[in-house]
């Protein structure tokens, strides 16, 4: 109940859009009304599942290929302080640039294709993951590696039974912002490159000036990129309260 | 700091310029990726570092409009949240929400709402509004307790504890939102110019995409870069400046 109570920004919102429409009395070329978008997106579903299931399975099948390369390397870095040292300006400049930018470079690289979509999801979703890993392996609990030092531990053993253990809550981070930035990159690379999914479809109705299809597949993105985002908090709650 | 904690990423640095200019001037990814000198003679070329700059002050126009008024809202309404409590709940659930929202998905409502000229500074500054929003009300809430009680024991009313003990206490917390929002703003402009604005950095990326001018392209994505690094540095010196001053 007190969340639902919370989602009435929400509400104030949709009611000022339809209060907007219905007086403004512009024709759908120009306006809709939050009633039409809704409509639309109960009355032709079949328009809209394709294109979501095409936008989840790219970004989290990007996501998946960009957050195992990060964790692979950040343990790579965790072994060797040279490599640990040369890729610091590597994950400055990435974690700072807006990387979105980047797409249409990777959309000419690797041509206007699925498989662009899927490199663009991987490579931008890379970057957090390997920042908060490194990070992560490195946060250790006080005293903890001295411990393992004293029994002579090796470092192949210290990184499954000490680092690795201590980085999960920062790999549960790493997942939570990886999992709206696959949506982010995976709407824009297919709104620029046209290959599909419910960026295509909000590029493809805007020019057709179907908006209520427009805004409804704006709308479902921002549905399945929050949905993403809260599964994956919940699941970092979860790691940090065990680890408490 | 250790001479090998500096050296190394000097070296990374190297490294990947010398990798991208033999990359590109062996040609093995195509035309697509240009050797540096390339790029950089770009900037060299004065028609083109004439458009560069003109882009760059129309999406640094537009950026900094939506960054001013997504910070000021965001703060201001960071402040209401703080004196009425009530609304806190729902305004935190939907800085969230709109945390998590992929700005391009904004695009197309802001098209309408705001037409197409003026959708890169209204998209730039949602991100920016939440992100301040957010730090605002952390930095706000958290003022040391003892010297609350003793702002009230002396007589400071709810007006005076705000202005001159919480909005100071705020100040790094609100430089830090600042720092992490200059990024967005960058973003949210240059993806509300993909919508069809007239000019600026994103519409030179698209053009240069589609009319295969990789050098130009690259350039352009540099220049974003640089500004987007350069506020980000600057913010985070104030931040710190902040931070040793109030701690």
């Amino acid at each position: 109940m007190r969340r639902l109570v919370d989602l009435w920004p929400i509400l104030l919102l949709l009611l000022l859009w339809q209060l907007w429409v219905s007086t403004a009395g512009y024709s759908s070329i120009v306006l809709v009304s939050p009633g039409a978008v809704f409509s639309d997106l109960l009355r032709f579903p079949g328009a809209y599942l394709l294109p979501a299931l095409h936008t989840l399975a790219f970004a989290l099948g990007g996501l998946a290929v960009g957050m195992a390369a990060g964790l692979i390397l950040a343990i790579a870095a965790w072994f060797s302080e040279f490599l640990a040292g040369i890729t610091t300006p590597f994950a400055l400049l990435l974690s700072s640039t807006p990387v979105v930018c980047l797409i249409p470079i990777v959309a000419r690289l690797f041509g206007y294709e699925g498989r662009t979509e899927l490199i663009a999801v991987a490579v931008m979703t890379f970057f957090p993951s390997f920042v908060l890993c490194a990070a992560g392996l490195k946060d250790l609990p006080a005293m903890s590696p001295d411990v393992f030092k004293v029994l002579r531990a090796t470092r192949w053993l210290t990184l499954r039974l000490l680092a690795l253990p201590a980085a999960l809550p920062q790999l549960a981070a790493a997942l939570r912002v990886g999992a709206t930035y696959s949506v982010l990159v995976a709407l824009v690379a297919e709104y620029l490159m046209q290959t599909g999914g419910l960026g295509t479809l909000f590029a493809v109705t805007m020019q057709q000036f179907h908006l209520a299809r427009a805004l409804g597949a704006s709308l479902l993105a921002m549905a399945l990129s929050v949905i993403l985002y809260e599964l994956t908090r919940a699941l970092e709650q979860r790691v940090i309260t065990y680890y408490r | 700091m250790k001479p090998r904690s500096f050296f190394y990423p000097l070296l990374g640095c190297l490294l990947l310029l010398g990798a991208w200019e033999l990359l590109g001037r062996s040609g093995a990814l195509g035309k697509t990726l240009p050797a540096l000198s390339q790029v950089l003679s770009v900037f060299l070329d004065a028609p083109r570092r004439a458009l560069l700059l003109r882009s760059a002050a129309a999406t640094l126009g537009s950026a900094a409009i939506g960054y001013a008024a997504g910070a000021c809202a965001g703060a201001a309404v960071a402040v209401l949240a703080h004196l009425v409590p009530i609304l806190r709940g729902g305004l935190d659930r939907m800085a969230v929400l709109v945390n998590a929202l992929p700005v391009i998905a904004l695009g197309p409502i802001l098209i309408i709402t705001a037409g197409r000229e003026d959708t890169p500074a209204a998209l730039a500054s949602v991100p920016v509004f939440f992100l301040l929003y957010i730090s605002t009300g952390l930095g706000l809430r958290a003022t040391s307790h003892r010297l609350d009680l003793m702002f009230t024991t002396l007589g400071a009313g709810r007006w005076q504890r705000l202005m001159k003990l919480e909005s100071v206490a705020a100040l790094p917390s609100i430089l830090s939102g600042m720092k992490i929002a200059a990024g967005s703003a960058m973003i949210g402009a240059i993806v509300g110019e993909w919508f069809g604005a007239p000019t600026g950095l994103g519409i030179v990326v698209l053009n240069s995409m589609e009319n295969f001018q990789i050098p130009l392209l690259w350039a352009t994505v540099i220049v974003i870069a640089a500004i987007t690094l350069a506020s980000y540095g600057l913010l985070t010196l104030a931040e710190r400046a902040a931070r040793r001053r109030i701690g």
